[in-house]
Protein backbone atom coordinates (compact mmCIF):
# COMPACT_ATOMS: atom_id res chain seq x y z
CA UNK A 1 0.00 0.00 0.00
CA UNK A 2 2.94 2.31 0.57
CA UNK A 3 3.78 2.34 -3.10
CA UNK A 4 0.54 4.04 -4.06
CA UNK A 5 0.43 7.79 -4.36
CA UNK A 6 -1.75 10.23 -2.50
CA UNK A 7 -2.52 10.94 1.14
CA UNK A 8 -2.97 7.91 3.41
CA UNK A 9 -6.64 8.67 3.97
CA UNK A 10 -7.34 8.45 0.26
CA UNK A 11 -5.35 5.27 -0.07
CA UNK A 12 -7.16 3.73 2.86
CA UNK A 13 -10.54 4.63 1.37
CA UNK A 14 -9.42 2.99 -1.87
CA UNK A 15 -8.35 -0.11 0.04
CA UNK A 16 -11.74 -0.23 1.70
CA UNK A 17 -13.60 0.13 -1.57
CA UNK A 18 -11.50 -2.61 -3.15
CA UNK A 19 -11.76 -5.15 -0.34
CA UNK A 20 -14.93 -4.60 1.68
CA UNK A 21 -17.21 -6.89 -0.30
CA UNK A 22 -14.70 -9.75 -0.35
CA UNK A 23 -13.87 -9.31 3.32
CA UNK A 24 -17.52 -9.25 4.36
CA UNK A 25 -18.19 -12.43 2.37
CA UNK A 26 -15.10 -14.07 3.90
CA UNK A 27 -16.41 -13.36 7.38
CA UNK A 28 -20.05 -14.18 6.64
CA UNK A 29 -19.02 -17.68 5.58
CA UNK A 30 -17.63 -18.30 9.04
CA UNK A 31 -19.74 -16.51 11.66
CA UNK A 32 -23.42 -15.67 12.08
CA UNK A 33 -24.36 -12.82 9.71
CA UNK A 34 -25.29 -10.42 12.48
CA UNK A 35 -21.75 -10.63 13.87
CA UNK A 36 -19.91 -10.18 10.59
CA UNK A 37 -19.91 -6.40 10.37
CA UNK A 38 -18.36 -6.05 13.84
CA UNK A 39 -15.51 -8.29 12.81
CA UNK A 40 -14.98 -6.47 9.54
CA UNK A 41 -14.82 -3.19 11.45
CA UNK A 42 -12.16 -4.60 13.74
CA UNK A 43 -10.15 -5.65 10.72
CA UNK A 44 -10.23 -2.17 9.19
CA UNK A 45 -9.32 -0.60 12.52
CA UNK A 46 -6.31 -2.89 12.69
CA UNK A 47 -5.48 -2.15 9.06
CA UNK A 48 -5.51 1.60 9.69
CA UNK A 49 -3.26 1.21 12.70
CA UNK A 50 -0.89 -0.91 10.63
CA UNK A 51 -1.40 0.83 7.33
CA UNK A 52 2.28 1.42 6.72
CA UNK A 53 2.96 -2.31 7.24
CA UNK A 54 0.34 -3.58 4.80
CA UNK A 55 1.68 -5.59 1.88
CA UNK A 56 0.84 -4.55 -1.68
CA UNK A 57 -1.53 -7.50 -1.93
CA UNK A 58 -3.55 -6.50 1.10
CA UNK A 59 -6.54 -8.83 0.73
CA UNK A 60 -4.90 -11.97 2.20
CA UNK A 61 -3.49 -9.84 5.02
CA UNK A 62 -6.99 -8.56 5.81
CA UNK A 63 -8.38 -12.09 5.68
CA UNK A 64 -5.66 -13.25 8.07
CA UNK A 65 -6.55 -10.51 10.54
CA UNK A 66 -10.24 -11.39 10.17
CA UNK A 67 -9.48 -15.04 10.81
CA UNK A 68 -7.63 -14.23 14.04
CA UNK A 69 -10.35 -11.84 15.11
CA UNK A 70 -13.02 -14.48 14.55
CA UNK A 71 -11.02 -17.12 16.39
CA UNK A 72 -10.61 -14.76 19.29
CA UNK A 73 -14.22 -13.68 19.43
CA UNK A 74 -15.44 -17.23 18.97
CA UNK A 75 -13.96 -18.07 22.32
CA UNK A 76 -16.57 -16.03 24.05
CA UNK A 77 -19.49 -16.41 21.70
CA UNK A 78 -19.52 -20.09 20.98
CA UNK A 79 -17.92 -21.54 24.06
CA UNK A 80 -14.64 -22.26 22.34
CA UNK A 81 -16.06 -24.12 19.38
CA UNK A 82 -13.65 -24.29 16.51
CA UNK A 83 -13.99 -21.75 13.75
CA UNK A 84 -15.64 -23.43 10.81
CA UNK A 85 -16.86 -22.69 7.31
CA UNK A 86 -20.51 -23.14 6.47
CA UNK A 87 -22.05 -24.36 3.26
CA UNK A 88 -25.09 -22.92 1.56
CA UNK A 89 -28.32 -24.48 2.77
CA UNK A 90 -29.34 -27.50 0.77
CA UNK A 91 -32.84 -26.09 0.52
CA UNK A 92 -31.65 -23.32 -1.80
CA UNK A 93 -30.26 -25.09 -4.85
CA UNK A 94 -29.46 -23.19 -7.98
CA UNK A 95 -31.14 -23.91 -11.26
CA UNK A 96 -28.14 -25.65 -12.77
CA UNK A 97 -27.58 -27.93 -9.79
CA UNK A 98 -28.05 -31.66 -9.65
CA UNK A 99 -29.87 -31.93 -6.29
CA UNK A 100 -28.55 -35.42 -5.55
CA UNK A 101 -24.97 -34.42 -6.27
CA UNK A 102 -25.43 -31.37 -4.11
CA UNK A 103 -26.61 -33.46 -1.17
CA UNK A 104 -23.73 -35.90 -1.67
CA UNK A 105 -21.24 -33.05 -1.66
CA UNK A 106 -22.77 -31.58 1.48
CA UNK A 107 -22.54 -34.95 3.22
CA UNK A 108 -18.95 -35.37 2.12
CA UNK A 109 -18.15 -31.87 3.34
CA UNK A 110 -19.53 -32.70 6.78
CA UNK A 111 -17.18 -35.68 7.10
CA UNK A 112 -14.15 -33.41 6.78
CA UNK A 113 -12.33 -31.78 9.65
CA UNK A 114 -12.76 -28.05 10.20
CA UNK A 115 -9.14 -27.63 9.12
CA UNK A 116 -9.80 -29.39 5.79
CA UNK A 117 -12.92 -27.30 5.22
CA UNK A 118 -10.95 -24.12 5.89
CA UNK A 119 -8.28 -25.03 3.35
CA UNK A 120 -10.83 -25.93 0.67
CA UNK A 121 -12.94 -22.85 1.34
CA UNK A 122 -10.02 -20.47 0.92
CA UNK A 123 -9.67 -21.66 -2.67
CA UNK A 124 -13.19 -22.69 -3.68
CA UNK A 125 -15.12 -19.91 -1.93
CA UNK A 126 -12.68 -17.08 -1.33
CA UNK A 127 -10.94 -17.56 -4.66
CA UNK A 128 -7.44 -17.24 -3.28
CA UNK A 129 -4.28 -18.55 -4.85
CA UNK A 130 -2.13 -20.96 -2.87
CA UNK A 131 0.25 -18.11 -2.11
CA UNK A 132 -2.54 -15.90 -0.80
CA UNK A 133 -4.18 -18.70 1.17
CA UNK A 134 -0.85 -19.50 2.79
CA UNK A 135 -0.67 -15.89 3.94
CA UNK A 136 -4.13 -16.17 5.48
CA UNK A 137 -3.18 -19.32 7.39
CA UNK A 138 0.30 -18.10 8.27
CA UNK A 139 2.07 -21.03 6.66
CA UNK A 140 4.39 -21.60 3.73
CA UNK A 141 3.00 -21.97 0.23
CA UNK A 142 4.29 -25.52 -0.03
CA UNK A 143 2.63 -26.42 3.25
CA UNK A 144 -0.66 -25.01 2.06
CA UNK A 145 -0.39 -26.85 -1.25
CA UNK A 146 0.13 -30.13 0.58
CA UNK A 147 -2.79 -29.47 2.91
CA UNK A 148 -5.00 -28.58 -0.04
CA UNK A 149 -4.09 -31.74 -1.91
CA UNK A 150 -4.88 -33.90 1.09
CA UNK A 151 -8.12 -32.10 1.85
CA UNK A 152 -9.22 -32.48 -1.75
CA UNK A 153 -8.36 -36.19 -1.67
CA UNK A 154 -10.37 -36.67 1.51
CA UNK A 155 -13.32 -34.84 -0.01
CA UNK A 156 -13.09 -36.96 -3.13
CA UNK A 157 -12.83 -40.15 -1.06
CA UNK A 158 -15.88 -39.16 0.95
CA UNK A 159 -17.82 -38.75 -2.29
CA UNK A 160 -16.93 -42.16 -3.66
CA UNK A 161 -19.06 -45.18 -2.77
CA UNK A 162 -17.56 -47.88 -0.59
CA UNK A 163 -15.66 -50.62 -2.38
CA UNK A 164 -17.54 -53.92 -2.73
CA UNK A 165 -17.04 -56.29 0.24
CA UNK A 166 -15.43 -58.95 -1.95
CA UNK A 167 -12.80 -56.55 -3.11
CA UNK A 168 -12.02 -55.52 0.43
CA UNK A 169 -11.64 -59.18 1.46
CA UNK A 170 -9.19 -59.70 -1.38
CA UNK A 171 -7.20 -56.73 -0.25
CA UNK A 172 -6.92 -58.12 3.26
CA UNK A 173 -5.75 -61.59 2.17
CA UNK B 1 -9.90 -25.23 -9.96
CA UNK B 2 -10.80 -28.78 -10.91
CA UNK B 3 -14.32 -30.18 -11.12
CA UNK B 4 -14.74 -30.99 -7.47
CA UNK B 5 -13.62 -27.52 -6.48
CA UNK B 6 -16.00 -25.99 -9.01
CA UNK B 7 -18.81 -28.11 -7.60
CA UNK B 8 -17.85 -26.98 -4.13
CA UNK B 9 -17.85 -23.35 -5.18
CA UNK B 10 -21.53 -23.69 -6.03
CA UNK B 11 -22.18 -24.42 -2.35
CA UNK B 12 -20.58 -21.19 -1.22
CA UNK B 13 -23.04 -19.60 1.24
CA UNK B 14 -21.91 -16.14 0.12
CA UNK B 15 -21.91 -16.92 -3.60
CA UNK B 16 -23.09 -13.97 -5.69
CA UNK B 17 -23.90 -11.90 -2.60
CA UNK B 18 -22.97 -8.25 -2.42
CA UNK B 19 -23.01 -5.92 0.57
CA UNK B 20 -26.19 -3.94 0.84
CA UNK B 21 -26.18 -0.18 0.47
CA UNK B 22 -26.67 0.09 4.22
CA UNK B 23 -23.69 -2.17 4.89
CA UNK B 24 -21.54 -0.08 2.57
CA UNK B 25 -22.70 3.11 4.29
CA UNK B 26 -22.04 1.76 7.79
CA UNK B 27 -18.59 0.52 6.86
CA UNK B 28 -17.61 3.71 5.03
CA UNK B 29 -18.77 5.70 8.01
CA UNK B 30 -16.71 3.48 10.27
CA UNK B 31 -13.62 3.94 8.13
CA UNK B 32 -14.02 7.71 8.23
CA UNK B 33 -14.38 7.68 12.01
CA UNK B 34 -11.39 5.35 12.31
CA UNK B 35 -9.21 7.72 10.33
CA UNK B 36 -10.50 10.64 12.39
CA UNK B 37 -9.50 8.76 15.56
CA UNK B 38 -13.00 8.74 16.97
CA UNK B 39 -14.23 5.22 16.59
CA UNK B 40 -15.92 2.65 18.70
CA UNK B 41 -15.46 -0.51 16.72
CA UNK B 42 -18.48 -2.51 17.64
CA UNK B 43 -22.15 -1.77 17.47
CA UNK B 44 -22.72 -4.59 19.92
CA UNK B 45 -22.03 -3.11 23.36
CA UNK B 46 -22.00 -6.49 25.04
CA UNK B 47 -18.53 -7.13 23.65
CA UNK B 48 -16.89 -3.83 24.38
CA UNK B 49 -15.01 -2.35 27.19
CA UNK B 50 -16.88 0.59 28.56
CA UNK B 51 -14.24 3.25 28.72
CA UNK B 52 -13.52 6.90 28.36
CA UNK B 53 -11.14 6.22 25.49
CA UNK B 54 -12.11 6.74 21.91
CA UNK B 55 -11.00 3.63 20.07
CA UNK B 56 -12.07 0.39 21.59
CA UNK B 57 -11.69 -3.17 20.44
CA UNK B 58 -12.53 -6.13 22.59
CA UNK B 59 -13.03 -9.73 21.68
CA UNK B 60 -14.41 -12.66 23.51
CA UNK B 61 -15.92 -11.11 26.57
CA UNK B 62 -19.35 -12.13 27.66
CA UNK B 63 -20.83 -8.76 28.30
CA UNK B 64 -20.25 -5.13 29.06
CA UNK B 65 -22.67 -2.28 29.58
CA UNK B 66 -22.30 1.30 30.64
CA UNK B 67 -20.75 2.15 33.94
CA UNK B 68 -22.09 5.11 35.88
CA UNK B 69 -19.00 7.25 36.29
CA UNK B 70 -16.65 7.70 33.37
CA UNK B 71 -13.84 9.90 34.45
CA UNK B 72 -11.75 11.60 31.78
CA UNK B 73 -8.07 11.45 32.43
CA UNK B 74 -7.98 8.29 34.54
CA UNK B 75 -6.84 6.10 31.67
CA UNK B 76 -4.13 8.59 30.78
CA UNK B 77 -2.91 8.58 34.38
CA UNK B 78 -2.88 4.80 34.34
CA UNK B 79 -0.84 4.62 31.15
CA UNK B 80 1.62 7.26 32.31
CA UNK B 81 2.32 5.45 35.58
CA UNK B 82 2.31 1.88 34.23
CA UNK B 83 4.93 -0.54 35.55
CA UNK B 84 6.08 -3.84 34.04
CA UNK B 85 5.93 -5.62 37.37
CA UNK B 86 2.58 -5.55 39.16
CA UNK B 87 2.15 -5.57 42.91
CA UNK B 88 -0.31 -8.23 44.01
CA UNK B 89 -3.19 -6.92 46.10
CA UNK B 90 -5.49 -8.77 48.47
CA UNK B 91 -9.19 -8.13 48.63
CA UNK B 92 -8.74 -6.24 51.88
CA UNK B 93 -6.28 -3.89 50.24
CA UNK B 94 -8.55 -2.91 47.38
CA UNK B 95 -11.94 -2.63 49.03
CA UNK B 96 -12.49 1.01 47.96
CA UNK B 97 -11.92 0.02 44.34
CA UNK B 98 -13.88 -3.23 44.71
CA UNK B 99 -16.89 -1.29 45.94
CA UNK B 100 -16.77 0.94 42.86
CA UNK B 101 -16.29 -2.06 40.57
CA UNK B 102 -19.17 -3.95 42.15
CA UNK B 103 -21.49 -0.95 42.02
CA UNK B 104 -21.13 -0.68 38.24
CA UNK B 105 -23.93 -2.05 36.13
CA UNK B 106 -21.71 -4.14 33.85
CA UNK B 107 -23.24 -7.62 33.74
CA UNK B 108 -26.18 -6.32 35.73
CA UNK B 109 -26.89 -6.56 39.42
CA UNK B 110 -24.99 -3.70 41.04
CA UNK B 111 -23.49 -5.14 44.21
CA UNK B 112 -24.27 -2.96 47.18
CA UNK B 113 -22.12 -5.09 49.46
CA UNK B 114 -18.75 -6.37 48.36
CA UNK B 115 -16.48 -8.45 50.57
CA UNK B 116 -12.75 -9.05 50.23
CA UNK B 117 -13.40 -12.65 49.25
CA UNK B 118 -15.29 -11.42 46.16
CA UNK B 119 -12.00 -10.14 44.78
CA UNK B 120 -10.59 -13.02 42.76
CA UNK B 121 -7.52 -11.23 41.44
CA UNK B 122 -6.17 -7.75 42.03
CA UNK B 123 -2.97 -5.99 41.09
CA UNK B 124 -1.49 -2.53 41.15
CA UNK B 125 0.62 -0.98 38.39
CA UNK B 126 1.54 2.59 39.12
CA UNK B 127 -1.69 4.42 39.82
CA UNK B 128 -3.92 1.77 38.26
CA UNK B 129 -5.70 -1.06 40.02
CA UNK B 130 -6.87 -4.01 37.94
CA UNK B 131 -9.21 -6.54 39.46
CA UNK B 132 -11.48 -9.45 38.67
CA UNK B 133 -14.50 -9.36 40.96
CA UNK B 134 -17.42 -11.67 41.56
CA UNK B 135 -20.62 -9.65 41.75
CA UNK B 136 -23.54 -10.49 44.01
CA UNK B 137 -25.35 -12.09 41.06
CA UNK B 138 -22.42 -14.44 40.46
CA UNK B 139 -21.19 -12.73 37.31
CA UNK B 140 -17.49 -11.96 37.04
CA UNK B 141 -16.33 -8.55 35.90
CA UNK B 142 -12.95 -7.02 35.29
CA UNK B 143 -12.39 -3.41 36.32
CA UNK B 144 -9.58 -0.93 35.84
CA UNK B 145 -9.44 2.03 38.17
CA UNK B 146 -7.21 4.89 39.23
CA UNK B 147 -8.04 5.42 42.88
CA UNK B 148 -11.83 5.25 42.93
CA UNK B 149 -12.11 6.42 39.35
CA UNK B 150 -13.08 3.47 37.19
CA UNK B 151 -12.12 3.93 33.56
CA UNK B 152 -13.03 0.52 32.20
CA UNK B 153 -15.17 -2.44 33.10
CA UNK B 154 -15.88 -5.64 31.23
CA UNK B 155 -17.99 -8.71 31.88
CA UNK B 156 -16.03 -11.97 31.90
CA UNK B 157 -18.62 -14.62 32.71
CA UNK B 158 -22.37 -14.74 32.97
CA UNK B 159 -22.34 -16.61 36.25
CA UNK B 160 -21.95 -20.10 34.85
CA UNK B 161 -18.99 -21.91 36.41
CA UNK B 162 -15.80 -21.63 34.45
CA UNK B 163 -13.79 -24.71 33.55
CA UNK B 164 -10.09 -24.29 34.11
CA UNK B 165 -7.73 -25.59 31.43
CA UNK B 166 -6.24 -28.98 32.21
CA UNK B 167 -2.80 -27.48 31.69
CA UNK B 168 -1.37 -24.09 30.87
CA UNK B 169 -3.61 -21.14 30.13
CA UNK B 170 -6.34 -20.11 27.76
CA UNK B 171 -7.24 -16.68 26.43
CA UNK B 172 -10.68 -15.38 27.28
CA UNK B 173 -10.28 -11.90 25.86
CA UNK B 174 -7.71 -9.70 24.20
CA UNK B 175 -8.49 -6.06 23.57
CA UNK B 176 -7.19 -2.55 23.26
CA UNK B 177 -8.67 0.81 23.98
CA UNK B 178 -7.82 4.49 23.90
CA UNK B 179 -6.24 6.60 21.23
CA UNK B 180 -2.77 7.61 20.12
CA UNK B 181 -0.15 7.58 22.85
CA UNK B 182 -2.79 6.72 25.44
CA UNK B 183 -3.77 3.40 23.90
CA UNK B 184 -3.67 0.44 26.22
CA UNK B 185 -4.21 -3.30 25.87
CA UNK B 186 -5.69 -5.91 28.13
CA UNK B 187 -5.65 -9.69 28.15
CA UNK B 188 -7.45 -12.06 30.50
CA UNK B 189 -7.59 -15.84 30.57
CA UNK B 190 -7.99 -18.87 32.75
CA UNK B 191 -4.98 -20.64 34.25
CA UNK B 192 -4.56 -24.27 35.27
CA UNK B 193 -3.55 -24.90 38.88
CA UNK B 194 0.00 -25.80 37.85
CA UNK B 195 0.67 -22.37 36.34
CA UNK B 196 3.10 -20.49 38.54
CA UNK B 197 3.55 -17.33 36.50
CA UNK B 198 2.61 -15.74 33.19
CA UNK B 199 4.48 -13.11 31.23
CA UNK B 200 3.60 -11.18 28.09
CA UNK B 201 6.18 -10.16 25.48
CA UNK B 202 5.17 -7.78 22.75
CA UNK B 203 6.76 -8.02 19.33
CA UNK B 204 8.19 -4.56 19.98
CA UNK B 205 10.30 -6.12 22.71
CA UNK B 206 8.47 -5.16 25.88
CA UNK B 207 8.20 -8.02 28.40
CA UNK B 208 6.19 -7.79 31.57
CA UNK B 209 4.52 -9.91 34.23
CA UNK B 210 0.86 -10.81 34.26
CA UNK B 211 -0.99 -11.51 37.47
CA UNK B 212 -2.15 -15.04 38.27
CA UNK B 213 -4.60 -15.89 41.01
CA UNK B 214 -7.78 -17.85 41.60
CA UNK B 215 -7.64 -19.69 38.29
CA UNK B 216 -7.34 -16.46 36.28
CA UNK B 217 -4.46 -14.57 34.72
CA UNK B 218 -4.52 -11.04 33.37
CA UNK B 219 -2.45 -8.08 32.39
CA UNK B 220 -2.78 -4.68 30.80
CA UNK B 221 -0.13 -2.50 29.18
CA UNK B 222 0.31 0.66 27.14
CA UNK B 223 0.00 -0.10 23.43
CA UNK B 224 -2.44 -1.42 20.88
CA UNK B 225 -1.27 -5.02 20.57
CA UNK B 226 -4.17 -6.60 22.44
CA UNK B 227 -6.73 -5.40 19.93
CA UNK B 228 -4.70 -5.57 16.76
CA UNK B 229 -5.58 -9.18 15.99
CA UNK B 230 -2.20 -9.65 14.35
CA UNK B 231 -0.60 -12.05 16.84
CA UNK B 232 1.90 -9.40 17.77
CA UNK B 233 2.54 -10.50 21.32
CA UNK B 234 3.51 -13.74 23.03
CA UNK B 235 2.20 -15.30 26.21
CA UNK B 236 4.92 -16.99 28.26
CA UNK B 237 3.59 -19.59 30.70
CA UNK B 238 5.66 -20.90 33.59
CA UNK B 239 4.89 -24.13 35.43
CA UNK B 240 6.96 -26.44 37.61
CA UNK B 241 7.59 -28.50 34.50
CA UNK B 242 9.07 -25.64 32.53
CA UNK B 243 8.18 -22.69 30.30
CA UNK B 244 6.07 -22.59 27.16
CA UNK B 245 5.40 -19.72 24.78
CA UNK B 246 2.25 -19.13 22.77
CA UNK B 247 0.94 -16.63 20.27
CA UNK B 248 -2.62 -15.52 21.10
CA UNK B 249 -4.10 -17.41 18.16
CA UNK B 250 -2.50 -20.61 19.42
CA UNK B 251 -4.16 -20.45 22.82
CA UNK B 252 -7.46 -22.28 23.33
Amino acid sequence: MNQMNGPPEERFRALHRATFADLLRFVERRVPPHEAEDIVSTVYLTAWRRFTDLPSDARPWLFAVARRTMANQTRGWLRRQALDVRLAAVETPQASDDPAARVDLQRAWQTLSAADREVLALVAFDGLTAEQAATVLGCRRSTFAMRLTRARQRLQAALEPLSPPVLRLQEQS
Amino acid sequence: MNDIMNDLARLDPARNTEPTAAQWARSENFVERTMAGSVATSTAPRRRWMTVGLATVAAGVVGAVAIPALVPGAAEKAVASWTAAPSARTGDQVMPQANVCGAGDVMGGASTKVSPSDVILAEQRGEATMMILRKANGNLVECLLVGKEMFASMGLTDGTPVKLPAAGVNLETSSSSGDGDDMWSNVVGLAAPDVTAVEVRTDKGRTFQASVRGGWWGAWWPGSEGGDATDNYTVIVHTAQGTTTHKPSELP
